[in-house]
C-alpha cells in the first residue's frame, strides 16, 4: 500500500484527501480550485506541457540510466574544483532534515542549531585566514572574488578604479568578475605570470595610484604555490589598494596565513572540504579584516544573548542586506550556500588540525611525487616551473590533445591547457591510481 | 499544539561550541615538505572524534526548525516539502563528476541539463534557458545583464529599471549592481501596478520593468498585457521574478504574458531543499531575441546528430560560429513559444556545449548548483502535467482556506498562493514571536510595506486541512495575546527572545571574538 502518493492526477506531495478538498472548497464557497484563480483568459494556459506523471521508482530508474551514460573515468582534474574524501558521517549528519529542509534564520529563537553551525563555520575560516570576519558563504570562488572587487569599490572609492588580477585566471572567475564589475566604475586589468606565479617586476609596473584591488592566488590555477605573497601585499599596500588572496581551506591549513602577509580579503573555494565532485557546484569563501565590517556582502552570524541572558546566535548587521537596504545593499545575495558551509565545517571538525594539515601535506608530497614520476618518462616534463605545488601541476608533452585522448581511452581524465601542456591534479581520491596514470602516460607517449 | 524545542546546555549557554569541546594548536610547518617561509606558524582548531561529532550536530539539528518538523509558511519563500527520492537521485555516484570533463564523456549530465532547459522553457513559455545562475538573486542579475547586453548590442541608450515598491529587495539591489538607476513604482490602490503611474514612469530610458506575478501579496497583475505593451513600446524589456511561479504552474506562463526574461527559483517552485539558507538555483529563461546573450556555455543536441547540414532550426541555439541573423533591435513584440518540446530523450541522443553568439560570459565559476538542478529535474518528472497543475491548485486553495480561518484582516484580494494579513494595531514581529510557541514557524513579517504590520503567509500545497487549522490557531492565539505575553514570547524554543541590538552593536562573529570579550571582562574584573 503506497498511500495517496501512488495515485495519479495530482501532486503526490499535496496531502489532501478528496473529502478534505471538498470541505475546504465548500468553506470558501467555490466549486473547484480553478475558481480561485484571477487570471485573464487572454493569458491563461491550458496546463498541457506534455510531461507525463511518473512514479518514484520510474524516475529513479530513468535517472540512474541517464547518469550511467557518463563514462567511468578516474579524474585527475582540479583547476578550481577540488574534492577530497568526504567521510560518511558528514553525509549522514548534513542530510538530517532539520538542517536540509530549513531556510535562512529569520527567527533566531527557533533556529539556534543552524546559526551555531554557521557561527562555527565562520570561526574556522577566521582561524584559517587570520582575518577577523568571515561571512556564512557566497555562491562559489568566482562570486566571492567578484564581491571582493566590488567591496574595494565601496571602501576605497576615491583612490582608484582598476582591479588587477593574474593573466592566468580560471575563465569562470574572470568571466564572473567581469560581469559583476560591469555596473560599477571598476575596470579589470591583468598582470603577467612568470614561471606560473606572479611576475613581481611586471606587477610593480602595473600597480599604480589608480589600482584599487590586487588579487593573487595561492595555489595558483596550475597548482603553483606563490613564493612571495608578502611582496605582492606590500605592492598593494604601497598604493593603498586592497590585497585579496585566493585559496581554499585545505591549502590554508598549511600555507602562510593570509593575514600575516597583509591580505585584506581572502576568497576561494571552501567546497574543497565537505563537498564531493559535483560538476562545479561550490562554496564561496569570503573573509575580510574588521575595518570592512559594515561593507561585507552576504549574511553574518553573531553571538548575542536571549531574554534569560543565555548565549544565543543570530543573523546580524542585516542593514547591509538587500531585504533592508534594497538598492543600497552591499550585495544582492539572498539565498547562499549555507548547507555546503555546514558540510565544510563538519569535515573540518572531523579532520581536526592534525588531519587537515596532514591532508594538505599530502597534497604537496603527492603532487611532487607524481610529477617526478611523469618527469622521468621520455618526452614528458613535469612540472613546467620551478615552484612548489599543491595538488596539481603542469605537464609538457608533444601532443597534449592526443595524449589526453589516449588517456581517456585508458580510463583517465586530465586537463588539456594547450597543444603541448596538460595539467594533472592529485588528491587522496585518485592518488592510488597515480601509478596507473603514469604507466598510461608512458604508453601513450611511447 | 503542545511544543517544546530541544534545549541542551546549562544556564549560560546551549550545546557548547566545537571550540569549547576541543581546541588543538599545532605548528603546520613542522616536518613539512615545504620550506619554512611558505608555511604558517600555527593553527588552532577543534578536532572531534566521530561519536562526538555525531552528537554535536545531532543536537544542533534538534535545535532547528525545518519543513519536515512542521509548517514553515514564510511568504515568498515557498517552503514546500522536499521529497526524499530527489535527494537519492542527486546522490548517484555516477553524477559526481568534475566540471572540466570532456563533454563527450559526461553525456548523462548533459542529457539532464538539456532536459531541464527544455522543461523550464516549456513551463515558463520561454524559448531558451540557462541553468548557470546559482540562486534567485543571481538569476535576476543574469537576466538584467542579458537585458543590458541586448540594449548595448542594439545601441539602445538605457539607464533605468522600473521596480514596484512591493518587489523583493533583491530586485532593487540587482538593478543597482548592474549599474542602472532604480525607478520605484508606487502600488495602486488595489495593490497592483498602477498603470497610470507606470505610464508616467516609462520612458525611452527604460531598460526593463521587473515584475513579480502574482505580486508579493499574491495578486495577479490583471493588466499584464497592457503593461507589457507599454514597456515594449518604449523599447524596454519585461523581466519576470519567478519567486511566485508556484501559483501559476500550468495556469499561466510568463512568456504568454509578454515577459521577455524570467528567472526560476527552482528551490521554491520545484521543491529542492533550502539547506538552512541555500543552495538554490536561479535558471533564466528568455525569448529568442535574447538567447544569443545568455551565459556560456549552454547545452544543445549535438549538431551532427540533430542536423546534418550544420544549420540550426532553433534560433535560440545559434552559436558564435553560426551565420548571425539576430533580431534587428527595437521593441520586442509577439513571440512564438511553440517549442517543439519532447519529454523523453532517447538514450542515444548526443549533446554538446556551445557558446551563445553574443554571450554575456559567465555568472558562476562553472555550471551552477548541479545538485539542486538534478533534484528539480527529478521533481518535474515525478509530478508531470497533472502534478504541477495540482501544486498550484492546492497551494492556492491552502492560502485561501488558511486566510478564511484567521481573526485578522487580509486587505487585498483575490490572492493566490500567498496573502499578507495585517496584525493591525499589534506589532507583526511580536505576533510572530508568539506563534513560535505553538509549534509552527511564523510567516514573513513587516513586508511588503504596502500592508501595515504585514504577515506574508505562504502555506504551500504540502499542508493538509488539519495542519492549516493548527496553523490558523497559532495565528489567532498569538494575535489575541496581550502585549506583555507577546513581549515575553517565545518561551518554548531553544532560545528565548534574542537581543538583536546587542548583536549588532557589539559584533562577535567568531569564537575568537568570544575569547577576546571574555579575556577583556576577566582582565577588567581582575583589576
Amino acid at each position: 500500500m503506497s498511500g495517496r502518493s501512488a495515485g495519479t492526477g495530482g501532486s503526490p506531495f499535496a496531502p489532501h484527501t478528496a473529502d478534505e478538498t471538498a470541505a475546504m472548497l465548500d468553506a470558501l464557497g467555490v466549486d473547484d480550485e480553478a475558481e480561485l484563480f484571477d487570471i485573464p483568459e487572454a493569458v491563461a494556459f491550458d496546463g498541457e506541457f506534455g510531461i507525463p506523471q511518473r512514479d518514484e521508482r520510474t524516475v529513479r530508474a530513468d535517472l540512474r540510466d541517464t547518469f550511467a551514460r557518463n563514462d567511468d573515468l578516474t579524474e585527475f582534474l582540479g583547476r578550481g574544483h577540488y574534492s577530497h574524501y568526504v567521510p560518511a558521517v558528514v553525509d549522514d549528519l548534513s542530510s538530517r532534515s532539520e538542517f536540509l529542509t530549513s531556510y535562512t534564520q529569520y527567527q533566531p529563537e527557533i533556529t539556534q542549531g543552524f546559526l551555531q553551525a554557521l557561527f562555527e563555520y565562520q570561526s574556522i575560516l577566521v582561524e584559517l585566514t587570520g582575518l577577523s570576519i568571515a561571512n556564512c558563504s557566497m555562491y562559489d570562488a568566482a562570486a566571492a572574488l567578484a564581491e571582493a572587487a566590488l567591496l574595494s569599490d565601496r571602501v576605497r572609492s576615491t583612490s582608484g578604479s582598476t582591479v588587477l588580477v593574474p593573466e592566468d585566471l580560471r575563465d569562470g572567475k574572470r568571466g564572473t568578475l567581469d560581469n559583476y564589475v560591469d555596473g560599477s566604475d571598476l575596470t579589470v586589468e591583468t598582470y603577467p605570470y612568470a614561471d606560473n606565479t606572479a611576475d613581481l617586476d611586471a606587477l610593480a609596473d602595473a600597480v599604480d595610484e589608480d589600482t584599487t584591488f590586487v588579487y593573487a592566488e595561492t595555489p595558483t590555477v596550475t597548482g603553483a604555490i606563490e613564493p612571495d605573497l608578502a611582496a605582492i601585499g606590500d605592492l598593494a599596500d604601497e598604493h593603498d589598494a586592497l590585497f585579496c588572496v585566493g585559496s581554499d581551506p585545505v591549502a590554508l591549513s598549511l600555507l602562510e596565513e593570509p593575514a600575516s602577509v597583509g591580505a585584506d580579503v581572502v576568497v576561494g573555494e571552501a567546497g574543497a572540504l565537505g563537498l564531493p565532485a559535483s560538476y562545479g557546484m561550490g562554496l564561496g569563501l569570503f573573509a575580510c579584516s574588521e575595518e570592512f565590517l559594515r561593507q561585507v556582502p552576504g549574511r553574518l552570524v553573531g553571538k548575542s544573548e536571549d531574554a534569560d541572558d543565555r548565549r544565543a546566535f543570530t543573523l546580524t548587521l542585516q542593514t547591509r542586506e538587500q531585504h533592508i537596504r534594497k538598492e543600497r545593499a552591499t550585495s544582492n545575495i539572498c539565498t547562499n550556500q549555507a548547507w555546503v558551509a555546514l558540510r565544510a565545517a563538519m569535515h573540518a571538525a572531523y579532520l581536526g588540525p592534525d588531519g587537515l594539515v596532514g591532508l594538505a601535506e599530502d597534497c604537496v608530497r603527492d603532487a611532487a611525487s607524481v610529477a617526478a614520476s611523469l618527469d622521468a618518462l621520455d618526452g614528458v616534463e613535469a612540472p613546467l616551473d620551478d615552484r612548489h605545488h599543491f595538488r596539481e601541476f603542469t605537464v609538457g608533452v608533444d601532443d597534449a590533445p592526443g595524449v589526453a585522448a589516449g588517456l581517456e581511452e585508458r580510463g583517465f581524465a586530465v586537463h588539456v591547457l594547450d597543444d603541448e601542456t596538460l595539467q594533472v591534479c592529485v588528491t587522496d581520491l585518485n592518488v592510488d591510481a597515480a601509478d596507473d596514470l603514469v604507466a598510461a602516460v608512458a604508453e601513450v607517449t611511447a | 499544539m503542545n511544543y517544546d524545542q530541544a534545549r541542551y546546555g546549562d544556564d549560560e549557554r546551549n550545546e557548547p561550541l566545537l571550540s569549547e569541546k576541543d581546541s588543538t594548536a599545532l605548528d603546520p610547518g613542522e616536518g613539512s615538505a615545504l620550506p619554512d617561509d611558505l608555511t604558517r606558524d600555527s593553527l588552532e582548531l577543534p578536532g572531534l572524534s566521530e561519536p562526538e561529532l555525531a552528537r554535536h550536530y545531532t543536537r544542533l539539528s534538534q535545535m532547528n526548525w525545518s519543513v519536515e518538523a512542521g509548517p514553515y509558511p514564510l511568504g515568498s519563500c515557498t517552503m514546500k516539502y522536499n521529497p526524499s527520492f530527489a535527494d537519492a537521485v542527486a546522490a548517484d555516484p555516477n553524477a559526481a563528476v568534475h566540471p572540466d570533463r570532456d563533454p563527450e564523456t559526461v553525456q548523462g549530465n548533459l542529457e539532464l541539463l538539456h532536459g531541464l532547459q527544455e522543461y523550464l522553457a516549456t513551463i515558463g513559455g520561454m524559448d531558451a534557458v540557462t541553468l548557470q545562475p546559482p540562486a534567485g538573486a543571481a538569476g535576476e542579475f543574469t537576466g538584467i545583464a542579458v537585458a543590458k547586453a541586448y540594449h548595448e548590442h542594439h545601441g539602445n541608450d538605457k539607464s533605468e529599471v522600473i521596480i514596484p515598491a512591493s518587489a523583493h529587495g533583491t530586485n532593487f539591489a540587482t538593478a543597482a549592481m548592474a549599474g542602472y538607476d532604480v525607478v520605484e513604482l508606487p502600488s495602486g490602490e488595489d495593490g497592483r501596478v498602477d498603470v497610470e503611474a507606470l505610464e508616467a514612469a516609462v520612458s525611452e530610458d527604460t531598460a526593463a520593468l521587473m515584475l513579480t506575478n502574482p505580486n508579493t501579496v499574491g495578486l495577479f497583475e490583471r493588466d499584464i498585457t497592457e503593461i507589457a505593451d507599454m514597456v515594449h513600446d518604449a523599447g524596454g524589456l519585461l523581466y519576470y521574478d519567478g519567486a511566485n511561479l508556484n501559483a501559476l504552474l500550468g495556469r499561466a506562463r510568463p512568456g504568454d504574458m509578454g515577459f521577455d526574461i524570467m528567472h526560476y527559483n527552482v528551490h521554491k517552485t520545484f521543491a529542492t531543499p533550502h539547506g538552512g539558507g541555500g543552495p538554490g538555483a536561479g535558471p533564466v529563461g528568455v525569448v529568442d531575441e535574447l538567447a544569443p546573450f545568455l551565459p556560456r556555455p549552454r547545452v544543445r543536441e549535438a549538431r551532427s546528430a540533430s542536423n546534418g547540414d550544420g544549420e540550426r532550426s532553433d534560433p535560440s541555439e545559434r552559436d558564435a560560429d553560426d551565420t548571425a541573423t539576430a533580431a534587428d533591435g527595437g521593441a520586442l513584440t509577439g513571440h512564438d513559444h511553440d517549442h517543439g518540446h519532447t519529454d523523453d530523450a532517447a538514450q542515444d541522443d548526443e549533446y554538446e556545449l556551445f557558446d551563445p553568439e553574443h554571450s554575456i560570459g559567465k555568472v558562476h565559476g562553472f555550471s551552477g548548483n548541479w545538485l539542486v538542478l538534478i533534484r528539480a529535474y527529478a521533481y518535474i518528472r515525478r509530478l508531470g502535467d497533472e502534478g504541477l497543475l495540482d501544486a498550484s491548485a492546492k497551494a492556492t486553495l491552502n492560502a485561501n482556506y488558511l486566510a478564511s480561518l484567521l481573526d485578522m484582516e487580509v486587505p487585498y484580494g483575490p490572492f493566490h498562493h500567498e496573502f499578507a494579513a495585517t496584525a493591525g494595531d499589534r506589532d507583526a514581529a511580536d505576533v510572530a514571536k508568539g506563534m513560535l510557541d505553538y509549534g509552527v514557524h511564523p510567516p514573513t513579517t513587516k513586508w511588503p510595506e504596502m500592508v501595515p504590520e504585514a504577515m506574508l503567509t505562504e502555506p504551500t500545497e504540502v499542508e493538509n486541512k488539519r495542519s492549516l487549522e493548527d496553523l490558523a490557531n497559532a495565528f489567532n492565539e498569538a494575535v489575541a495575546d496581550t502585549d506583555e505575553e507577546l513581549h515575553a514570547a517565545p518561551t518554548k524554543t531553544t532560545a528565548r527572545r534574542v537581543d538583536q541590538t546587542s548583536a549588532a552593536r557589539n559584533p562577535r562573529l567568531s569564537w575568537h571574538a568570544l575569547g577576546e570579550a571574555q579575556r577583556a571582562s576577566e582582565n577588567a574584573s581582575g583589576e
